[in-house]
């Protein structure tokens, strides 16, 4: 028998690229439940349909790259993409809306850029805003948080799959129908309101910002410290996007509170949780020194408080997320470690040495 | 006191599999038929037989010694005959060939004649460092560094810190446990040797806390000698030289450079107990301690191996199960490398061998995509970026590899093996130092050969100025004579004709050599042009030089045709050989005009330029026959005066190529002014 000739080292650790996505995944079911519980079937029948779309857009992906399927698939990556796209949707989107955006976000944000590790933005967020672009009305219809529970599970893929409601649940839906609390107080501060007069809506009779919203963002908070326990994501990015966002929210809010809302409104609205956790901490497109992780994050956290207090756009996670992937070869350009033996890190290139 | 132990960076706690080759004492080998040793097992330069085939060695005896300063001596494990001299494959990861002497031993094992010191403090550092040299002691731990030359740092910088690397942070190795528990007091006095030639300020003994029974016999032995046992929390791989030096000193070593620069000297437990067995017993290190473990082998733990001896025979004597054998590490799982072949001799540095099953160490998992996790950045001990290395490595963007300092890379593994996507990275890396050291070789060699080059040029450049000056020289000299020459002939014009041919001629060749320089010159400048060199405005310096020399050489021609032509004794040939020149001189000017024209016509059609060239092929044809009709002439004047093969700038035979500027010496003005800002007047006096 002839002797195996390999390269050291000849043992490898348990780590799993394919283990690592499906924490993801369990570290997303929290949130998901939350959203679940407060908004009815929608969202998790958006994730099924997303993954099925995913799955096969992956494939089709693959075939076209002449790239082992079932060997990618396994990663699980796909199914990643598939469910933080899914629960950022409406749940009651059209059923064609998580087609379309996960389609989108494999097809062009994933594997035109050469697959996973290749991309650099973030493909839920790309099929994301796609889809906020192309597709306002659908996509900024939520209903109000603990509403229906009068819609029950069939009745909820009838009116994804058929968009269609009979008479007596259509008068619901539309009565129900609604925006987010991001919109509601952006709409109403536009209507020359106080942020004091808009917190007596019932939007916001939650137990400590808006109903429904918080319990969403602490689910994702909680799958969020998971992941971190787990070693799956690094601690720098969120705490660096929920500090910078915290802070500026509190600045404003010490300058005019009529005005502008509380850091904990921010951090437990919207998709501030989920952005901090799941999305600004894709590894593939996020920096990747610790000291660029600092930066990356606490940009991000910037770019979600300008945009959702003076931009056109009641939530900016997906914006903020993009603009500074955008952003991320300049940060990790200029954040070099020292490594062992120079006496500092390296600031950029720098001059050459020869 | 307990020593302070500072935090090493990232690391990794890999399955430690030691207790497989532990709790069985070292146990000695049966002399192997045959022991290959390497003279290139060492760094430095390869040691030089000294010994031949055919001839009886004893135990012990010097059979290569070192044929530089950092190189070692070779001696012979075992009495026995040299069987053979020459180059052998050896345990290298490429199995690569070197120089080895093979020794087929007698079975009766024995010794030279050796002695030892029983007082080494009473000797010098000198005879001390001699007899490590001699014995052949070189670092066992890997990189078999010659130790006399790393104990002899030179007074430049003060050596505050003697570590003795017991390590041993690579899974699966425990021969340097095993040699601390069995030899602890030896090892000390080795240590105190050291300690003895180097007078460091402090001397301490780093072992990692999975080695209880190894810290406790040296804490033992190091009882009242001033030497600090330093238990070091077990992590992979701590026991690399750098990071040793930092988990001990909280210095770093600076990039590129040595652990002296930071005041500190490492020497592996191996090397030690070397040390002592050269000073105290006289004798040259022959053999070491080797680990064989893995799942193959029946029969695990540590050996005293002869240096030379073949993967085979440890395998034999292992009882290694070959049917379940499927690769064999030389080192550990981490850094060490497989043994490409089961006939290789093992050397002074081999510390294990693992002969692995293929459920032990099974093939990797398929490489997935880089998803930039930085699980390998959170572990590098030295700081690394790991993830841009690869993907600099992998899209061959070198520089950018080299700017995240990928020479620092010291390949320990653990970005391997921590990896979710299973990418071999370390193998990236090795692929790209590779390539960047190839390529440094490759500009070295170009730039040698640019400078080599250049030394020519400016070479070639002196010798034509030299050559210039002594002509210029001669020529005046010769005009100076032609005219007193012509002084004479008024006086006496018969006698005076011959000597006045002669100058002529002599002149001629001067002219000659002068409107070739001119060439040559200025198609240097056009190549410098091309080049874009530097001195250009030095060459057109020197180009300008050469016209005034040509010039000035023609002029002299000149006056001593005229003079010699003016002489009444010649008047009808003379006659004829002035027609002949004005004509020359105007065909010549016609041609320079209708290359000039060519030249502003080129960009024009087509039609313009081939009906210039048919013109300037014309004129050229006339020129000729003017020549022609010219030499003929002066050939008649100067009475069979022997000038034709030197003939004048006016005689150089018509252009090879047509309408090429560099043919023709009257062109090289031409030229000249589309270059210079003053032109120099082109002589038109010419021939």
């Amino acid at each position: 028998m002839s002797l195996i000739n390999a390269s050291s080292p000849h043992i490898l650790g348990s780590n799993d690229t394919s283990h690592m996505m499906r924490l993801v995944l369990i570290a997303l079911l929290p949130g998901l439940l939350a959203l679940t519980f407060f908004f009815g079937w929608g969202s998790l029948i958006n994730c099924i349909i997303a993954s099925v779309v995913a799955l096969a857009c992956e494939s089709l992906a693959l075939l076209l790259r002449k790239r082992r399927i079932l060997f990618y698939l396994k990663d699980n990556s796909a199914l990643v993409t598939a469910a933080l796209l899914a629960i950022a949707l409406p749940p009651l989107a059209p059923w064609w809306i998580p087609v379309i955006g996960t389609a989108f976000a494999i097809l062009v944000a994933k594997h035109l850029y050469g697959g996973l590790g290749g991309n650099s933005f973030n493909p839920a967020m790309v099929g994301y805003v796609f889809l906020l672009i192309s597709f306002p009305v659908q996509m900024t219809s939520w209903l109000p948080a603990g509403s229906p529970e009068q819609l029950g599970f069939i009745e909820t893929l009838s009116i994804i799959f058929n968009n269609h409601f009979d008479a007596g649940t259509l008068q619901q839906i539309d009565a129900l129908s609604g925006a987010t609390p991001l919109d509601l107080i952006k709409t109403e501060l536009g209507l020359s309101k106080t942020i004091p007069m808009v917190y007596a809506f019932p939007t916001f009779e939650g137990l400590f910002a808006a109903k429904g919203w918080e319990w969403v963002n602490a689910g994702f908070l909680l799958g969020g410290i998971y992941l971190i326990y787990k070693g799956i994501i690094h601690w720098q990015i969120p705490l660096a996007l929920l500090l910078t966002l915290a802070t500026w929210s509190l600045l404003y809010m010490g300058y005019d509170s009529d005005r502008y809302g509380s850091p904990i409104f921010h951090l437990f609205s919207g998709g501030t949780m989920l952005g901090a956790f799941f999305i600004a901490t894709d590894p593939v497109t996020a920096s990747t020194s610790a000291v660029g992780r600092w930066i990356y994050g606490a940009l991000i956290g910037l770019t979600i408080f300008i945009i959702r207090t003076f931009g056109g756009y009641p939530d900016a996670v997906a914006f903020a997320v993009l603009l500074m992937n955008l952003a991320v070869p300049t940060i990790d350009y200029y954040t070099q470690p020292r490594s062992y033996g120079h006496a500092q890190a390296k600031f950029g290139r720098g001059k050459r040495e020869r | 006191m307990k020593h302070r132990v500072w935090h090493l960076r990232g690391g990794i706690h890999p399955p430690e599999n030691k207790l497989q080759s532990l709790g069985q004492a070292i146990r000695p080998m049966p002399i192997p038929r045959y022991l290959t040793l390497s003279l290139e097992q060492h760094a430095g330069s390869p040691s030089t037989p000294c010994i031949s085939v055919g001839e009886r060695v004893l135990k012990g005896q010097l059979i290569a010694e070192s044929s530089g300063f950092i190189s070692a001596t070779v001696h012979a494990p075992t009495s026995g005959i040299i069987t053979d001299i020459g180059p052998q494959a050896t345990l290298h990861p490429s199995g690569i060939k070197q120089l080895c002497i093979t020794i087929e031993s007698d079975g009766e094992d024995k010794w030279i004649a050796h002695e030892g010191i029983k007082l080494f403090s009473q000797h010098s550092n000198k005879e001390l460092l001699a007899r490590i040299q001699a014995a052949g002691i070189i670092g066992m731990g890997g990189a078999g560094f010659p130790t006399a030359i790393k104990l002899n740092p030179g007074k430049t910088k003060p050596i505050s810190t003697l570590i003795i690397n017991g390590m041993e942070c690579e899974p699966y190795i425990t021969a340097d446990d095993a040699l601390m528990q069995a030899h602890s007091t030896d090892i000390v006095t080795g240590i105190q040797i050291c300690a003895h030639i180097l007078q460091p300020d402090e001397i301490l003994i780093g072992i990692e806390d999975n080695k209880p029974e190894a810290i406790k016999a040296m804490n033992l032995a190091t009882l009242d000698t001033g030497i600090d046992v330093v238990e070091i929390p077990t992590k992979y791989p701590s026991g690399g030289e750098k990071q040793l030096i930092k988990i001990l000193t909280g210095k770093e070593v600076p990039t590129g450079g040595l652990p002296l620069q930071a005041g500190v000297i490492v020497q592996n437990i191996g090397t030690i107990f070397s040390i002592f067995k050269a000073i105290k017993h006289g004798e040259p290190l022959i053999s070491r301690i080797t680990t064989l473990t893995g799942e193959a082998f029946r029969k695990r733990g540590n050996v005293e191996v002869l240096i030379g001896t073949s993967i085979k025979d440890l395998l034999s004597e292992g009882q290694a199960d070959e049917t379940q054998l499927s690769r064999v590490i030389a080192g550990g799982p981490m850094m060490g490398f497989s043994v490409p072949a089961k006939t290789l001799p093992v050397n002074k540095t081999t510390n294990c061998i693992i002969a692995a099953t293929e459920s032990e160490f099974p093939e990797p998992a398929p490489e997935q995509a880089c998803i930039r996790c930085g699980s390998c950045a959170d572990i590098c001990p030295v700081t690394l970026l790991p993830q841009q290395l690869y993907l600099y490595s992998k899209s061959q963007e070198f520089d950018k590899a080299e700017q995240h300092n990928i020479f620092d890379c010291i390949e320990c593994g653990a970005c391997t093996y921590v990896c979710p996507s299973h990418i071999p990275l370390v193998q990236y890396y090795r692929f790209a130092k590779g390539s960047i050291k190839n390529q440094r070789e490759q500009e070295a060699k170009s730039e040698q050969a640019r400078l080599r080059f250049e030394a020519r040029q400016s070479r070639l450049e002196k010798d034509a100025l030299e050559k210039d000056a002594r002509k210029k020289a001669r020529a005046k000299a010769a005009a100076e004579k032609s005219k007193r020459a012509k002084e004479k002939n008024i006086t006496s014009e018969k006698n005076t004709q011959g000597i006045a041919d002669n100058e002529i001629s002599k002149l001629k060749t001067a002219a000659a050599v002068s409107a070739k320089q001119a060439i040559e010159a200025k198609k240097a400048l056009a190549l410098a042009e091309k080049n874009q060199t530097e001195n250009l405005p030095e060459l057109q310096k020197q180009v300008k030089l050469f016209q005034i020399t040509a010039m000035q050489a023609k002029e002299a021609l000149k006056t001593a045709q005229s003079s010699d032509s003016a002489s009444p004794n010649n008047t009808d040939e003379s006659a004829l050989v002035t027609t002949l020149r004005e004509q020359s001189t105007e065909a010549q000017e016609n041609l320079k005009r209708i290359k000039k024209a060519l030249l502003t016509a080129k960009g024009g059609d087509q039609t313009t330029i081939s009906n210039l060239q048919e013109q300037l092929k014309l004129s050229k044809s006339e020129v000729n026959g003017i020549k022609t009709k010219l030499r003929a002439a002066l050939q008649q004047t100067e009475n069979n005066e022997p000038t034709d093969s030197q003939a004048g700038p006016e005689e150089e035979p018509p252009t090879k190529s047509h309408g090429s500027t560099e043919a023709l010496p009257h062109d090289s003005e031409l030229t000249i002014t589309n270059i210079e800002t003053n032109p120099i007047t082109p002589d038109k006096g010419l021939s």
